[in-house]
């Protein structure tokens, strides 16, 4: 993480615990914060013909908070919007054909072509997300919620390795240069994510008493995470997770 | 993690191992083998991944035939990346008393490789009687020399992967019209930057030689990448020729800068081949080539320092390994012949100074 990342990150979670703090009890508008963790990745939609198996996923631990405010326009019927830091990622190892990847050195030396192999890729995000969602009451203790949200990019990983398979330089009928017995790359993608994202989230709150409940969402990201510039991987790639939460109203 | 993170990950998982597609054609085009009818290729290894050539804007696939195969009609026949299709056909006859331009196209349809299939005695094979090292192609972005038959090697297409946006005076071997007569080759030890580090080859040496460069070993194995050795049917006694050498200002060793003073080196090696050995790689160098195979050395392990072009002379040692030269072995081929120069001695094990520079003119094989 560096130093403009954790300034960002300090910033936020300070505007999330004031929000958090500045809750006043009134009737109809609702304080709450919530603690959770997501599971997903950032997956392409649909996957593209060059991944031909997953050998293995792990989520990963994304962790996020939210501070938030309802309103309850009626009895059924309000509007929520929050402030939540998290992580979005995964890590993951595939076999892939014919994968268009450039291999990049830190020196910013870079070689491009077409992999055909094993890839290795750990991908994360830190996200500043503004959530705004309808919220329907069904029962006393089950609450759903549907709408946008838009994320800030405030650091984020994109990296990996590629091993055991063979490159095509700059093109499928390039020079073939074999990586086996351990012979590896790495590829470094992170700076090329987009700043933003924007995508959807459907929820649902249940109440245990009072003060806690426990929380459900997905979200779905309908904006590729790289930049449109970003030409290497051929095929866009989307967040997706599902997060689960403990939440806290006042 | 809890047992609900472990479900949910795994229901993940599932849920992306169904979205694999299906496996989409191939889009490679490569000829992988070529046959003629048992005994006709004397080819000890044909380069199959040679790359593409500027002066017949092609990639060329030479191979060498049995004196006595009639040229004019042969009917070759291709193995290729699988679901590729090759124009003419495989197996079709055609007359290669000059090159046949085949065309081989992905499975996939999008891409296609032009191939200059030549067939040719060895007969013709004669080596020029001195090779002036006067030309030099720009093939793939950096020089590659010719003298006649001889096509000169280097690891200029090893170190174009790791330096893709090189010019061609930046390689590690390259032409200059500063030679002692007109051209001549200039090596020179180069930085590979950060991703020949990663590969872990730090340093290039300028290297130039006879055999072959085979790239699909770069990466993983850099010494078995420089194959060397072509046919000979002489029985060499010595090479001449005319350098210069300067050794570069830091050597490079195990990951830092010592005081140590780099020096190139010159080896001409005849060898026997059989099924098992057709050439010789970059290990019998490092090995101190001492390999079972070897029949004659002429080298200059220690090339001292010369600003002004210097003639060398190097002699074969027979004696060092005790073989003999059989003149049946020797008429039928059996035997092969590389001459190979470095700007750095410690180059295949990635030492050496950046900036040695060796620079070679009129190389001449002297044949008993």
């Amino acid at each position: 993480m560096n130093e403009v990342m954790k300034s960002r990150l300090f910033a936020a979670t300070i505007a999330i615990l004031a929000l958090a703090h500045c809750a006043p009890a009134q009737a109809e508008i609702h304080y709450d914060i919530r603690a959770g963790i997501g599971i997903g990745g950032i997956a392409p939609l649909p996957f593209p013909e060059e991944i031909r198996e997953i050998y293995s996923y792990s989520p990963g631990f994304q962790p996020s908070i939210q501070a938030g405010m309802s309103d309850m326009l009626s009895t059924k019927w309000g509007v929520r919007t929050a402030l939540r830091l998290e992580t979005k990622g995964m890590s993951t190892s595939a076999r892939v054909k014919n994968y268009s990847m450039s291999i990049t050195g830190d020196d910013g030396s870079s070689l491009y072509g077409f992999w055909t192999g094993d890839v290795d890729t750990d991908a994360r995000n830190f996200l500043l997300t503004v959530p705004v969602s309808a919220v329907y009451q069904i029962t006393d203790r089950l609450s759903l919620d549907f709408g946008p949200y838009l994320s800030l990019l405030l650091g984020g990983d994109f990296s990996g390795e590629v091993s055991d398979g063979y490159l095509r330089e700059g093109s499928p009928i390039g020079d073939k240069v074999v990586f086996e017995n351990g012979a590896t790359s790495s590829y470094d993608f992170s700076d090329s994510y987009s700043r933003c994202q924007f995508g959807l989230s459907l929820g649902a709150d249940y109440r245990i008493n009072d003060e806690w409940f426990v929380s459900a969402a997905l979200d779905w990201g309908l904006t590729d995470v790289f930049k449109s510039s970003f030409k290497t991987i051929t095929f866009d790639m989307y967040p997706i997770c599902v997060r689960l939460s403990v939440g806290y109203s006042f | 993690m809890t047992h609900k993170h472990i479900i949910l990950a795994s229901a993940v998982a599932l849920l992306m191992a169904g979205c694999i597609r299906e496996e989409a054609p191939n889009a490679e085009a490569d000829i992988t083998c070529c046959t003629l009818p048992e005994g006709y290729i004397l080819d000890k290894e044909i380069d199959y991944y040679a790359g593409y050539d500027n002066t017949i804007h092609a990639f060329p696939l030479d191979i060498t035939v049995r004196d006595g195969v009639g040229l004019t009609s042969l009917s070759p026949c291709f193995e290729l990346t699988p679901g590729a299709t090759i124009e003419p056909a495989s197996g079709s006859t055609h007359d290669f008393s000059s090159p046949v331009r085949y065309k081989v196209t992905s499975e996939d349809r999008k891409w296609s490789k032009e191939y200059s299939v030549c067939f040719h005695y060895r007969s013709q094979q004669d080596f020029p009687l001195v090779m002036h090292l006067d030309s030099a192609e720009t093939e793939s972005g950096f020089h590659t020399f010719h003298d006649g038959i001889i096509t000169w090697c280097s690891g200029n297409r090893g170190f174009r992967l790791v330096n893709t946006g090189a010019a061609p005076d930046m390689y590690p071997t390259v032409y200059s019209p500063d030679g002692y007569s007109n051209g001549c080759a200039v090596l020179t030890t180069r930085t590979t930057g950060s991703l020949g580090e990663m590969a872990g080859m730090p340093i290039a040496a300028g290297n130039l030689f006879i055999g072959t460069f085979d790239i699909l070993n770069a990466m993983k194995d850099a010494l078995a990448a420089t194959k060397f050795g072509t046919t000979y049917t002489h029985k060499p006694l010595a090479v001449e020729g005319w350098y210069k050498y300067t050794p570069g200002p830091k050597f490079y060793e195990d990951g830092q800068y010592t005081d140590r003073v780099d020096h190139g080196n010159m080896n001409a090696i005849f060898f026997e081949t059989d099924d098992n050995v057709k050439m010789l790689d970059g290990h019998a160098d490092t090995e101190g080539w001492n390999h079972p195979a070897m029949v004659a050395l002429a080298s200059m392990p220690e090339i001292p320092v010369a600003t002004e072009w210097t003639h060398f002379r190097l002699e074969f040692d027979y004696d060092r390994y005790g073989h003999g030269v059989d003149p049946d072995k020797l008429a039928a081929g059996r035997y092969s012949i590389s001459l190979i120069f470095s700007s750095s001695a410690g180059g295949g094990e990635f030492e050496g100074a950046p900036g040695s520079t060796l620079m070679l003119d009129e190389i001449r094989i002297i044949n008993e």
